[in-house]
């Protein structure tokens, strides 16, 4: 008996053990991208600083992108395991958005910064009218001219304006220089998407896929021209941000890289120093002059999970992190990514100072290709329907069109067809 | 006639008299476990709520009213709900206490068996009886954050309808014909030759440790650097190789049968060292007098390899095809890391578990539809893989009763 009963006390020892908890205020987040997590802790540090009576320590978890997002939807779905924050990819957003009631509703903790920010920029992260992700960046679409190819070609990148003159620069530099001008994008469609934008049309509008039309064929056609005139090859790896396409632009010499304005943070990350003074930003070409220049490209929209113990705080923390005026500050010094609050491009001071490492890697200031176009940036928009078309193009109609050379009209209509029977 | 084991001070009836803490340890272990499933994934979210004082209507009980309370009864529920795992602890133990004080129930050779195949029958139940039935059901339902919505056949007409579940079937399957066609034979040679007497030791032993080695690597670290071997870059090192014939680069994950041969390659490397060791197995129970026999008939090298090894390692070749039929079927992470991930060029690399993968996680509220996935690859599995064993005839049709 006395065993029983000494089993018994330890048993109940073991349970008061497991029962007790400790207080603490620490948040944790994810991201798929290794340079957010730098960032939060930095601006965890000012926070911390500014808020004596509420100290926060986060804790950034650094996943895959497939796999964060995927990790992410099942912990919604369960309601068990989510992080008091998420970062979301634009794309994937609407997949996470489809747990909008297990997300807290941001627009009482934007709306006092709201005057300052691109409003396109939170649109697309909400849901019948309430703000459900926090913005990080612009991501505008710019170019990336190589001004010593350029030089020897005798083209002043300054005066390509529309998408013949690039391509008149490209047959230029190829008989210059043996360059490629530039790159077709084969698993994903930053390009396509900007001169979608710039016909003014979506691959989409209203749940209905709009891939066989006119403008898509205008845009296969331009680049399938690019890829006859052997002014630019399909990248590897798919499109420039991947291993093999940064590995790519490292060691080759392409004249012009369409990328958004955040990838500038690859080029003085993982592209490094090869390429460092050679590259400089302008606005992108145009159809027809009069044409939006830019539209704004990727970006993540930080999510709340409703149901975290610290919910208020996380809310509160990733307002100030992301979108204050001094998280606007910061995430152009840290990352160089071109912050949601437009009045942060105007401050001479911050944007150009030579001590910044984008300024120093490029020619001039990124920050000049960015002001002319402050009006131009057209949003992109992105709905549950968005990752069937996404993954569909990206994964079948670029190879079709660009590598296997299929008829332009032929393919579309496949894409439409294949497209629509994926939705149901 | 089995004698029986007389335990001391025993008496079959004994436990009838400590009976009722059976009885208490029900009560609280369907307590513990009605609060678990009540609560299901809202579980989370109701201790926050407990645990922050925030209101709990809409769990169990009724919104109350401006200063109204709960009563005494709703209040003992709700807090043992919170700490839902006290009750299932507690039956536990009282479990354990009426078994300590009835030792001679463990004796009895009525019960000890029961309680000897109980943990496995346990673990057989909870994982795999359970998730199977779960996901029969679940292949009849729309899953989605709101609740779930019974569909009937939905789910199956979607999938045949759908071009890209035939594409993942023809990938696994190509890929499955091709593994097998490899890997079956191939390791069987190999093991054959390290096996042999004339092979000197000192080599034989290094080519089985060279042989294994990739089987103790990572399948996602070889796959990266897989997919940086088949790179398009120039510098990669097969378009290196192809450049040694003075042929160009090419890029080989974006052709449908350049990206299978990655995958293939991936799948033999790591795998033949496995089915060497399977069939040097074999051949070590090969008793001698085997060969001997031979020796005095006459029998060169071939003809004992042809009529005593072969014959002697079916069994072990019908094992080694069994598993291989099943891993090529359920192939997904050799494509997942070669492609880097889940979307491949015109989905080349898109298997019939990468489509399972596609809708069970990578879109919203299609867990339903990838059940219907996950079940039609078992089914399939199962098919080829029963009509394999009765083709190499390891199932005895109209035999059964046979000793």
């Amino acid at each position: 008996m006395k065993k029983i009963v000494a089993l018994l006390l330890a048993l109940c020892m073991m349970i008061s053990l497991t029962a007790a908890s400790a207080e603490t205020t620490k948040l944790t987040a994810w991201t798929f991208i290794a340079q957010h997590q730098e960032y939060y802790e930095g601006m965890a540090e000012k926070w911390n600083a500014l808020h004596p009576d509420e100290q926060i320590e986060i804790e950034v978890t650094t996943l895959g992108y497939d796999d964060m997002h995927n990790k992410m939807k099942v912990a919604l779905q369960s309601d068990q395991g989510a992080p008091d924050a998420c970062d979301v990819e634009l794309g994937q957003f609407p997949n996470i958005l489809a747990f909008s009631d297990k997300l807290v509703e941001l627009s009482p903790y934007i709306e006092p910064l709201k005057d300052d920010i691109v409003d396109a920029r939170l649109e697309i992260y909400s849901k019948d009218g309430g703000y459900y992700g926090m913005p990080l960046h612009v991501g505008a679409m710019v170019a990336y001219y190589r001004v010593d190819l350029l030089e020897k070609a005798g083209v002043d990148y300054t005066t390509i304006k529309t998408w013949d003159d690039w391509y008149e620069a490209g047959l230029k530099v190829k008989e210059a220089t043996g360059a490629w001008m530039g790159t077709v994008e084969t698993s994903t469609q930053w390009v396509a998407t900007l001169m979608l934008g710039q016909q003014g049309t979506d691959w989409q509008a209203d749940g209905e896929v709009l891939v066989n039309t006119e403008a898509v064929a205008k845009v296969i056609d331009t680049q399938k021209k690019w890829l006859e005139a052997g002014i630019a090859e399909t990248c590897p790896g798919g499109q420039p941000d991947t291993e093999e396409g940064k590995a790519y632009i490292a060691n080759n010499d392409i004249a012009s890289v369409i990328m958004p304005f955040w990838f500038m943070s690859r080029f003085t990350g993982e592209i490094g120093e090869a390429r460092a003074n050679q590259y400089v930003l302008a606005p992108c070409p145009v159809f027809e002059e009069g044409q939006i220049r830019s539209v704004g490209a990727g970006g993540t929209g930080t999510v709340i999970y409703a149901n975290g113990a610290n919910a208020d705080l996380a809310a509160r923390f990733f307002t100030y992190a992301k979108i204050s005026d001094e998280g606007n500050r910061y995430v152009w010094e840290v990352l160089g990514f071109d912050p949601v609050n437009k009045a942060v491009w105007e401050d001479e001071a911050l944007m150009k100072n030579e001590e910044n490492a984008f300024n120093k890697y490029f020619i001039g200031y990124p920050v000049d290709a960015l002001l002319p176009i402050k009006d131009e940036i057209g949003a992109m928009v992105s709905n549950s329907i968005s990752p069937t078309i996404n993954s569909y193009l990206g994964s079948t109609l670029w190879n079709e069109v660009y590598v296997d050379g299929v008829d332009t009209a032929e393919a579309l209509e496949a894409a439409q067809d294949a497209i629509e029977s994926d939705l149901f | 006639m089995q004698a029986k084991i007389q335990v001391p001070g025993s008496d079959r009836n004994k436990w009838k008299k400590t009976a009722y803490l059976l009885v208490i340890a029900a009560v609280l272990l369907a307590l513990g476990l009605a609060a678990m499933f009540t609560l299901g994934t809202a579980s989370t979210r109701f201790d926050t709520a407990y645990d922050n004082g925030t209101d709990l209507s809409g769990y169990y009980f009724q919104k109350l009213e401006e200063g109204q309370s709960y009563t005494l009864l709703q209040k003992a529920w709700l807090g043992i709900a919170r700490h839902r795992i006290m009750p299932i602890l507690a039956s536990i133990l009282v479990f354990v206490v009426f078994v300590a004080l009835n030792r001679e129930l463990l004796y009895s050779q009525k019960i000890a068996p029961y309680v000897f195949v109980l943990p496995f029958l346990l673990t057989f139940a909870i994982f795999f009886v359970y998730p199977l039935a779960s996901t029969i059901m679940m292949s009849f339902q729309e899953i989605t954050g709101a609740g779930t919505k019974w569909i009937g056949l939905k789910n199956y007409q979607n999938m045949f309808g759908n071009k890209n579940f035939w594409i993942a079937v023809k990938n696994s399957m190509r890929y499955m014909i091709i593994t097998c066609a490899i890997l079956i034979p191939m390791p069987l040679v190999l093991a054959y030759l390290l096996n042999s007497k004339k092979t000197p030791e000192k080599v034989s032993n290094f080519f089985k440790t060279v042989s294994y080695m990739p089987v103790l690597c990572s399948v996602v670290v070889a796959g990266i650097i897989f997919r940086m071997m088949f790179s398009e870059l120039n510098g990669s090192m097969m378009n290196s190789i192809r450049g040694v014939f003075g042929l160009k680069p090419i890029a080989w994950l974006k052709g449908e049968w350049t990206s299978m041969f990655a995958m293939v390659l991936l799948c033999m490397w790591r795998w033949t060292g496995m089915n060497i060791l399977y069939y040097m197995a074999g051949l070590k129970s090969i008793p001698n007098e085997l060969y001997e026999a031979a020796d005095i008939d006459g029998a060169d090298e071939f003809k004992k390899f042809w009529h005593v090894i072969l014959p002697l390692l079916k069994p072990t070749a019908i094992y080694v095809l069994t598993i291989s039929i099943y891993a090529g079927l359920a192939m997904f992470t050799e494509s997942y890391m070669v492609f880097g991930n889940n979307n491949s060029p015109k989905n080349y690399g898109l298997t019939i578990v990468g489509y399972l993968y596609r809708y069970g996680f990578e879109k919203v509220d299609k867990f339903g539809f990838a059940s219907a996935v996950g079940l039609v690859l078992l089914v399939g599995a199962m098919i080829i893989t029963i009509v394999q064993l009765i083709v190499t005839g390891t199932i005895k049709l109209g035999k059964k009763k046979e000793a």
